[in-house]
């Protein structure tokens, strides 16, 4: 027997590549997904046979070559002939007349525990969900205790006490197996309950039955008719079942499971007695089963690309690694490989991603930079400029999918060639992480202790006495006080800040020459984010590190950046000194981030925007990608790709106007207006 | 952990009482009087008044279920309507055969659905749409036809296993009692190993796309000891919870195929009870399966907290 309490991703992704790296799959609509569905030839042939067992169940009494009850004593057992096409059973009865006769009673019936579900499930949840409180915490129990009920059991006592009564029957095993529908609407509407649209309509004095119906069932619609699919294919399963222990079904007819039952007295002197009742059955339930499945992948989910690095690093072909620029790389390095000083040195990187047509599109393209001792370079843009991407090819931890080419050195070493059990020697004890999202960050089942334990343990090993007292003193190095406290704790007992220092002293536990931040403070509150700059730039002082920061907040890469690389569309548009970029910057698109800063605002003046959005990958241009937003764009800006230009001795800028960007802004500042 | 356990068990403790007086006023929904039912067509109204005194069937329902709950909680359930043998000691005897096969079978499914899960989940592609095919295979096959093939194949071509019967732990060995439970479970497991591999499926795609895993690789820590150490553990909560929710659906399958390999267990019990409208058995057996379904959800949920930190506060 089977249930649909919960939702089974059954045939969902099997072998679909990801359209964007860490992003959710852009859906259709429910309906649109629907029809795809049906050009599909499985879901055909599976809503075929349906359809077929459906109609020859209706229509048995035509179609049926015999009775279904007539005894034929002097064929009995017979294998099939003409006469008998699956041959018949131990009276004589024809075979395929008692299969076309014993369906059409368990279909009907299996419909009334889904229509019982949702009469009780739907309105019961949505008001539930709705109201909350005590209402909420009862109609819970409940749920608890029909949970607890072995349904079959209960079905046979209830069997007994109607008298073999199957409307009824099915009627409680409707109500036991609500509980599932009843969990799905009501968590549905508590998800829509304070979503926007439903206060205002509250406000509007809409009537609370009107704005659950019109507002919070629509979005609940999708899962409930999937939902009711799976649970139907269950009920017919269970019936089968009591078909099969001879409760219910009048034993006079003949039914599916009385069948099977008829059959395995005689497994061993005719046995293909077995063979057709078993395949319809297989048949109508894996087709119910598989409809409901398909149905189940047409929901919208989040699809999250997976994170475990693969056993062998993936590489991209020669084709692939030039990325889509090939005139401007060999952008000249800042530095030898093997200088000390300068620990992490990217030139001409490419991150690419398999696309589902089976190519490869580059989300970072040709982009190098180096990064000094003690020194902070900021990777800068808006989502969607490849920032984050370029940080997690240095580590070689892109997410599943994508692949790297260029090189990206680290200590004179070229990490792009190492294998990933090399790499993850490098990983940690060379060059380290910190990601977005503390919380996430940390794995929930353990504790901090241990977490922590566990790095210091692979990196410098050490007795468990050792080990507890170095784990105490990185907590404490990232400014935890109540080190001993801190490390006994789960990660869901600690704030967003704690978890973001833990995450910190992880990083390094190995003592890493390069940290490499991805939005260290954007998931966290303003008054913490300036605490963990400040930490991160007091570590840095002290262990010399060299820190890769990835914004999207000037404000913070004029608080601790040395360095900054503004990155647009996968390149990097302007690499200049911090003070410098802030004082004049280079490209338009830097301008366009420094007036967004809400730090300039002026009181009642609509803060500024860059007008537009980032180009997806695929829309990339093949020239200037910042052009389609740029207030300095001409023709020469479209007449093709533009390599990063010398504009000062430290600094590069990739576009051909820098002239007019300066001689606009000596005119912003000299307050004369042109 | 300890006041998680006990908060867990105050909440079992109502929650079995009200499964009591569920399968006590079942009984009393019985049109007419249950001693008509059991006398049947040909009985006398005064044979039926006689039978209904003795069994305290003409006492008020609310002092019935009174008394029946008092004598549960000391373990008489009443005897039997039809064979006059006490309903614990009938309970009692038949409740080894039906929890081997129902606990054997969910950890069977439990450790291959995993292993299948996490195969699909890491590895992709072929295994992947294998793994998918055999799952929806064997949720598709009804347990009592595939019992039935088992059976031909295994016990009667290749006689590999006894077809039907049970035989004791205790008095006959360990060999004997896993030879006649091994197609059993085999044919219990196949529904739900589709099942729980899919789950287990679900939670290893979703485990493998958390943050942590990045953390745990960006610290240095090897590829193998993030999927069997972190991965693995955080992956098996879901798993392990729908295991439970399964569990009552498991049972069913118990009392079906209890029937096919004739084992003497509740579910046989039961079968015959609801035959001879033996309703004081039925009421004993729907309080002991309840109970099981009860107790099977409290070291599940005692399992998950040991996994999860998480789900001790909740």
């Amino acid at each position: 027997m089977t249930t649909a309490t919960v939702p089974a991703h059954g045939t969902q992704g099997v072998g679909e590549p990801l359209a964007q790296p860490g992003r959710p799959r852009p859906r259709g609509s429910f309906a649109t997904a629907i029809r795809d569905a049906l050009h599909r030839p499985a879901i055909l042939i599976a809503l075929g046979w349906v359809v077929l067992v459906v109609v020859s169940s209706v229509l048995a009494g035509v179609l049926a070559p015999h009775d279904p009850l007539a005894q034929d004593l002097d064929n009995r057992l017979a294998g099939p002939s003409a006469t008998y096409w699956l041959g018949t059973d131990e009276l004589g009865r024809d075979l395929l007349s008692r299969i076309l006769h014993g369906g059409g009673v368990l279909l009907l019936a299996a419909l009334i525990p889904v229509v019982v579900a949702y009469l009780l499930g739907v309105p019961i949840g949505m008001f539930v969900g709705y109201v909350g409180g005590r209402a909420d915490a009862l109609a819970d129990f409940v749920v608890n205790v029909l949970f607890a009920i072995p349904a079959l059991v209960v079905v046979l006592a209830v069997s007994v006490v109607t008298d073999n009564n199957l409307p009824f029957m099915t009627v409680v095993f409707g109500v036991i197996v609500s509980g599932g529908i009843f969990r799905l609407v009501r968590a549905s509407t508590q998800a829509s309950r304070d979503l926007l649209y439903v206060d205002a309509a509250r406000v509007s004095g809409v009537s609370r039955w009107t704005i659950l119906l019109r507002h919070i069932l629509p979005n609940v619609l999708g899962p409930l008719i999937v939902q009711g699919f799976l649970l139907y294919s269950g009920a017919f399963l269970f019936l089968t079942s009591l078909s099969f222990l001879g409760l219910g079904f009048d034993p006079q007819q003949p039914s599916w499971g009385q069948l099977v039952f008829d059959a395995s007295a005689h497994l061993d002197d005719d046995p293909w007695l077995m063979v057709p009742i078993g395949l319809v059955l297989i048949a109508t339930v894996a087709a119910l089963n598989y409809l409901g499945n398909s149905l189940l992948a047409t929901l919208p989910t989040a699809r999250r690309a997976r994170l475990l690095t693969p056993p062998r690093r993936p590489v991209l072909p020669p084709e692939a690694a030039a990325g889509t620029v090939p005139e401007g790389r060999r952008t000249p390095a800042a530095a030898e490989p093997a200088d000390t000083d300068v620990p992490l040195v990217v030139e001409d990187l490419v991150v690419s991603f398999r696309t589902p047509e089976g190519g490869w599109q580059p989300v970072v393209d040709g982009v190098s930079f180096a990064v000094h001792r003690g020194e902070t370079l900021c990777l800068v843009g808006e989502s969607g400029c490849g920032k984050t991407m370029t940080a997690l090819a240095t580590l070689g931890l892109l997410p599943e999918g994508g692949a790297a080419a260029g090189s990206v050195r680290l200590a004179g070493r070229e990490l792009l060639d190492l294998s990933e059990r090399e790499m993850a020697q490098v990983r940690g004890s060379q060059i380290a992480l910190i990601s977005q999202e503390p919380m996430g960050a940390l794995d929930p089942c353990f504790s901090v202790r241990s977490q922590l334990g566990d790095v210091v343990k692979l990196h410098r090993g050490g007795s468990r006495a050792e080990v507890r007292r170095r784990v105490h003193e990185l907590l404490r190095l990232v400014g935890i006080p109540n080190a001993e406290s801190v490390a006994k704790s789960f990660p869901h007992q600690l704030s967003g800040g704690m978890a973001q220092r833990v995450c910190i002293a992880l990083a390094l536990a190995g003592e890493p020459s390069v940290l490499v931040a991805d939005e260290p403070t954007t998931a966290l509150d303003p008054t913490i984010q300036a605490e963990i700059l400040d930490l991160l730039r007091s570590l840095q002082e002290t262990l010399g590190l060299a820190l890769v920061l990835v914004t999207h907040d000037l404000g913070v890469v004029a608080d601790i950046g040395d360095v900054a690389a503004v990155m647009y569309a996968g390149q990097v548009v302007e690499l200049a000194p911090v003070d410098e970029l802030l004082a004049a910057p280079r490209h338009p698109y830097s301008q366009g981030l420094l007036d967004a800063m809400p730090e300039d605002a002026v009181r009642g003046v609509p803060l500024p925007t860059v007008a537009g959005m980032v180009p997806l990958p695929k829309d990339w241009p093949g020239w200037c990608r910042f052009a389609a937003r740029c207030p300095l764009a001409v023709d020469a800006c479209r007449e093709g790709p533009v390599p990063l230009l010398a504009v000062q001795a430290d600094r590069t800028s990739r576009c051909i106007r820098t002239d007019e960007l300066a001689r606009s802004q000596e005119l912003a500042t000299t307050g004369v207006t042109p | 952990m300890t006041r998680f356990v006990l908060r867990r068990l105050a909440v079992a403790v109502p929650l079995l009482l009200i499964v009591a007086a569920i399968s006590f006023f079942l009984v009393q929904l019985v049109p007419g009087s249950p001693a008509a039912a059991i006398l049947g067509n040909t009985a006398t109204q005064e044979q039926v008044d006689t039978l209904e005194q003795s069994l305290g069937l003409d006492q008020p329902v609310l002092s019935q279920f009174g008394q029946w709950l008092g004598h549960a909680l000391q373990g008489n359930l009443g005897a039997s309507y039809t064979t006059g043998q006490s309903v614990s000691d009938a309970l009692a005897q038949s409740v080894a055969p039906t929890l081997s096969l129902a606990i054997l079978s969910t950890l069977l499914t439990l450790v291959v659905g995993l292993v299948l899960g996490m195969a699909a989940a890491v590895r992709g592609g072929r295994t992947d749409r294998l793994v998918q095919w055999t799952g929806s295979l064997g949720m598709a096959i009804p347990n009592f036809w595939l019992a039935a093939l088992l059976i031909f194949v295994f016990a009667i071509k290749l006689s590999l296993f006894p077809a039907i019967g049970y035989a004791e732990l205790g008095t006959d060995g360990i060999g004997p009692w896993i030879s006649h439970l091994v197609l059993p479970i085999i044919a219990l497991s196949a529904v739900n190993l589709g099942q729980i591999a899919f789950q287990a499926r679900a939670a290893f795609t979703d485990a493998l796309s958390r943050d942590y895993v990045r953390t745990l690789h960006a610290t240095g820590v090897p590829r193998r000891r993030v999927l069997y150490k972190h991965v693995l553990r955080n992956a098996s909560v879901p798993v392990v919870q729908v295991t439970g929710l399964t569990f009552i659906f498991t049972l069913g399958g118990v009392v079906v195929l209890e029937l096919i390999f004739t084992l003497p267990g509740m579910g046989n019990l039961m079968l015959r009870s609801v035959q001879n409208h033996d309703f004081s058995v039925v009421q004993g057996g729907v309080l002991y399966f309840s109970l099981v379904v009860v107790l099977v959800n409290l070291v599940i949920d005692v399992a998950t907290a040991a996994l999860d930190p998480r789900v001790r506060v909740r």
